[in-house]
């Protein structure tokens, strides 16, 4: 018998960090349509050298961190990855690389593995090239295959993550059948999930019900027949919960995210919330911007919450929700979760429903490309990334880029 | 605690005790042995029982891994 031995004491319920989200880039040659970065990365750099992250993350184990995403953008852009990854060894954390694949060797990765590395998880967006190539706006498919084919033989745990969406969630068998086949151990099939780039491309991407849920038996089907060999997650898009989800396990409560650029973060997307100062790990030690900042308080406990969270058995579960989600949907970041079946807000979730169905009528949609081009126009900040500059050799074929373009801005129009 | 990409699982003392009994150099019956001695008067079948249905569940959920 192995497992992976554990370590600490973890049983309270007090704000206690178990996880440190490294955003070590923006960077990514991919342009997905649900890119998590940033609506304006393009105007935002890297701020953090290879000295500044070692310390967060010392500063973090301190903290009681356990478990480390090393993520971006494209973490493997960071020519540092070594030098991290070994750190984070040295501190006895699980790390795991978050990547899309691109751009990566085998030898990298026998290098990361021998420094330490725990496991490696590798997006790939459909089970086809032309289809994962237009939502990643990047011929990558192939190459991906091949990347979660060399973790294999090099011994390391492979997790395959497929975003889900209108798109591809009639392929759900297909996704089985190729994360089985690259001889996975766990696949995320993560439905998208609608804040910044999703929620500007939700038109487009946001399925119907019954969509959803031919998708959602089907995973279940996987799940159970490939017990023991490959776990199948299933992650449902919030609009279609009837309660939201406990959102990073509640604010400031268990996840730090640190981004490219500094800012320590109760999630990925909190620096979108208005009236909220947060610290750059520069200017102030971690376990200070933990217990004491404003804002890592601002969601915690109990206080900040309205009806009908307040009175809710399940505000212990559900902490309210998403911020986010409250923020970008009703203009207001203490508001209950709009997904919640109880939220006054809840037609907002109804009506974006309603026009998923719509769309899925024939004759009634909206071709993808088309909605996309038309939902990005409006978002673009009207200026292009370096994306593209950094990776010339990693450029979409040319009408790839046209249709997808304004995702991600970073090809010249 | 049991970490996996992801998520981390909480053991209890008796859960911690059997997976740090899984380091790949011990069979099942060993680990029950071992764990019969540490919570002695509990009989064999009853440890048994309570090690195979921790270990069936970590197993199936990809955590643990039978070599034999």
């Amino acid at each position: 018998m192995t497992a992976t031995p554990g370590h600490g004491d973890a049983t309270s319920d007090a704000p206690r960090p178990y996880t440190l989200v490294a955003e070590l880039t923006y960077r990514c040659p991919l342009r997905c349509v649900y890119c998590s970065n940033p609506l304006d990365y393009g105007r935002r750099g890297d701020a953090l050298d290879t000295a500044s992250w070692l310390r967060v993350f010392r500063e973090a184990e301190a903290l009681g961190v356990m478990q480390l995403h090393l993520t971006g953008g494209e973490p493997l852009v960071r020519d540092d990855l070594e030098a991290l990854v070994e750190g984070a060894r040295a501190l006895d954390l699980y790390t795991n690389l978050i990547t899309s694949g691109i751009p990566c060797t085998r030898e990298r990765l026998a290098r990361l593995k021998a420094l330490g590395l725990d496991n490696v998880q590798v997006s790939i967006q459909d089970v086809r090239a032309p289809e994962s190539d237009r939502i990643a706006g990047l011929r990558s498919f192939e190459r991906k295959l091949e990347v979660a084919r060399w973790v294999k033989d090099l011994g390391l745990p492979l997790t395959v993550n497929t975003v889900l969406h209108r798109e591809n969630l009639d392929r759900v068998d297909e996704i089985v059948a190729q994360a089985e086949s690259l001889e996975a151990d766990r696949l995320e099939l993560a439905n998208t999930q609608y804040l910044g780039w999703a929620l500007v491309n939700r038109r487009a991407l946001l399925p119907t019900r019954e969509q959803l849920d031919r998708a959602r038996a089907a995973a279940r089907t996987a799940r159970d027949r490939l017990r023991g060999r490959m776990e199948v997650l299933f992650v449902i898009p919030d609009y279609y919960a009837e309660f939201p989800k406990s959102c990073m396990d509640g604010w400031g409560r268990r996840f730090i995210v640190v981004s490219p650029d500094g800012l320590a973060l109760p999630c990925h997307a909190a620096h979108t919330l208005p009236g909220l100062t947060f610290d750059r790990v520069q200017d102030r030690p971690l376990d200070e911007i933990w217990h004491r900042s404003d804002a890592f308080n601002a969601y915690r406990g109990e206080a900040w919450m309205p009806e009908p969270c307040r009175s809710c058995d399940r505000r212990a579960a559900d902490f309210g929700g998403c911020r986010c989600q409250a923020y970008h949907l009703t203009g207001n970041a203490a508001a209950t979760d709009p997904v919640c079946s109880l939220s006054s807000d809840h037609g907002l979730i109804e009506a974006a429903r309603l026009e998923a169905t719509r769309a899925a009528l024939p004759g009634e949609g909206t071709p993808v490309a088309a909605g996309f081009l038309e939902a990005t126009r409006a978002a673009l900040p009207g200026e292009g990334t370096p994306v593209a500059a950094e990776f010339p050799e990693a450029r979409a074929p040319a009408e790839t880029a046209l249709e997808y373009r304004t995702a991600r801005s970073s090809v010249p129009a | 605690m049991l970490l996996y990409p992801e998520r981390g699982l909480v053991l209890n003392g008796t859960a911690a005790d059997v997976v740090q009994l899984c380091t790949g150099e011990h069979t099942v019956a060993e680990i029950v042995e071992r764990l019969a001695e540490k919570y002695a008067p509990h009989p064999n079948e009853a440890v048994e029982r309570e090690v195979m249905t921790f270990l069936t569940a970590m197993v199936d959920r990809g955590l643990i891994r039978s070599d034999g």
